[in-house]
Order: structure tokens, then sequence, then C-alpha cells
């Protein structure tokens, strides 16, 4: 019994455009974790986030329960877990990161 | 973390079920498969369970359509799943044994926090909830929830027994099950992530509706064993990671 790659796969059964098409799709369902899943898949507790962002933990708690975010907190937020924020506007087939938000 | 990827592999039969799916359906299941692809070894898909066969009886497996019971089982045995992992670890000889060391007031605390979970992952709780949430969406958030306050308590009891408290691993070696009902055709896909290797193997997928689907789970867990021996050849050569 053999194995092939999910890749040679997909490419022999997928147009170009429809593989890109998939991938956006999986790019959106893996984007769409919360903040609070984000913080836990990196097994970080609230508090030790609220103290590396210089927050109260009644204010990060408020944070993951928001809906909105002001750009800024986001940075503030993802910063203390050790990353960066990045920000791209999607215009039809374009993607443009944004530097200047 | 969550941002290692997984090595994918397919068996030639999924490969060959694959390309038999029209269009839309080959989108969906390649969409799915991505998602696990991006997920990697830390995160299990949201929705994908080891509980296989433990509903196996003819007039539940051929659900085939968005079925209120199908989607309440299903959640069942995600969260058992996750409940049966928490509490092997609680009863684990080294958690035993350090609770028996434990002072009063902190052993008593540990305890309490894993009778928090034993009567957190009481069927008729979940059941109740289950079987009145009107939707899918709803459901969803319930099981998320309810997988919540597990973890809760059972960092709980980890911490108050001076463990580090740390998630139980997303993935064991056994085969997992990732259904899609909505909207059709539904379709479900059986495959196992292999953490060492960093590498999942898609064994097969297949219609939803069949009136027994018992024989598929057992040649896949046949064909995944062999892969986990090491007994499956690649056709191909295997990326360097």
């Amino acid at each position: 019994m053999t194995v092939r790659t999910w890749k040679s796969v997909k490419a022999g059964r997928l147009s170009p455009p429809a593989a890109s098409r998939v991938r956006a799709r999986a790019d959106e369902q893996v984007r769409e974790l919360t903040l609070k899943e984000l913080r836990q898949d990196l097994d970080v507790t609230q508090a030790e986030l609220a103290q590396a962002a210089d927050m109260t933990q009644s204010e990060m708690s408020r944070l993951e329960g928001r809906a909105d975010h002001l750009t800024s907190t986001l940075r503030r937020y993802v910063e203390a877990l050790g990353g960066q924020i990045e920000i791209t506007a999607v215009i039809g087939n374009r993607r443009v990161r944004l530097t200047d938000v | 973390m969550f941002l290692r990827m997984l090595q994918v592999m397919t068996t030639e039969e999924f490969a060959r079920w694959f390309a038999s799916l029209d269009d839309a359906c080959a989108e969906d299941v390649a969409a799915a498969l991505d998602v696990i692809e991006q997920l990697g070894p830390d995160r299990a898909a949201p929705g994908s369970r080891e509980s296989l066969l433990w509903y196996e009886h003819p007039s539940v497996a051929r659900f085939d359509e968005a079925n209120p019971i199908a989607y309440a089982l299903e959640a069942w045995g995600e969260f058992r799943d996750y409940a049966r992992q928490l509490l092997a670890k609680l009863e684990s000889p080294r958690f035993v044994s350090r609770l028996e060391r434990l002072p009063p007031a902190q052993a008593a605390a540990a305890l309490q926090a894993v009778q928090r979970i034993k009567g957190a992952t009481d069927p008729r709780s979940f059941w109740t909830r289950m079987l009145h949430a009107p939707r899918a969406r709803a459901r969803d958030a319930d099981v998320t929830d309810a997988r919540a306050t597990l973890r809760s308590a059972y960092f709980a009891a980890l911490e108050a027994a001076g463990f580090q408290a740390t998630d139980v691993p997303a993935h064991s070696r056994a085969l997992r099950e990732l259904a899609r009902r909505e909207p059709a055709p539904a379709f479900r896909v059986l495959y196992g992530v292999d953490v060492g290797r960093e590498t999942a193997l898609f064994v097969l997928g297949e219609r939803l509706g069949r009136s027994f689907y018992g024989d598929s789970v057992r040649r896949a867990e046949a064909t995944w064993s062999q892969f986990l021996a090491g007994d499956l050849r690649s056709t191909q050569p295997m990326p360097l990671r």
C-alpha cells in the first residue's frame, strides 16, 4: 500500500483558480480564532499576558470579551504574546499590506 | 504552537475518492484538509473526534442531512473525548501519588476541581443542553463553552496539586473523523495525526448516508496502524522539513 502527498493529490484535481479559492477559505477558517483561543493555544494565562502587556487582569478579561478592537489594542495584545500584527487590505485579487495603521 | 503545519499525506484510496468528487465538493473537502494542515500538530480540527464507533447503529450512522440528533451525537463524541483525556490524567498514578502527599487544604482544592470535572461530564446535563440548542452553531458554541469549563477545572486541579497547568495533547495516535453535514453533499473523512512526525494521513473519505460504516472505520484503522508502523511507502519523495 502506498501514500501520496496531499499537495500532489490536490494539484491533480483542482484547477489553479479553485486551488486559490480553497486556500483563501482555509486561511479564513484558521484565522477565525478569538484572542482568547490564541492565548490559550500559546499556553499563556490571562494573568501572565496582562503582566506582559502592562494591563490589569480585569482589563485583559474585558478586552478578550470585546467584539471590536482598536488596532493599537490588538497590537499590544499580540506583541505581549510575542507576535506581530499585520494588516492586509484585500481588494479583488490584490492583497496590500498596510503599513500606516 | 499552532503555527507549525502538518505534512499531509493521503492513501491511494483517499486520492481516488477525492478525484471522483464534483468540483464544489472537491473544494469543500480540500478546504477542510487545508485547515487541518494549517492547524498543525498542536490543534485538532474543530468538530473532529476520536470517538468513532461508540454510536455504531444503522439508524444513527445513516443520518445524511443536517439532522439535529446527528449533530448532538457528534458534539457529545468530541466533548467526551476531551473529558476522558482529562480524567485519565487526573486518575493517573502520578497525580494520585502527588495528591496523597499534599497538605489537606491543597488536596481538598484539587479534589474539588476533579469533582467539578466529573459533574460537568454528566451526560444528562450535556444532553439537556445539546437537545435544547436550536441550531448547529449554537451547539458548537455550547461544546466550546463546555470544554472551556472542563479545561478551567482541570487547570485548577493541576495547579492545586503543584503541577504546571497545561492542556492535554490535541491528538493521540487514534484515528479521527471529521464530518461535514452542511451544506450538502455531506461527507466524512477518516484520518490520523502522527504528532512525532508532524504528519497527517487521510485514509479515506466517503459521502454520509451509508447505512453502516463500521467496516470503513475498521479498514481505515488497519491502514492507519500500518502507517504508524512505517509499513506504508510513499509514491513520491517526502518533502524536507
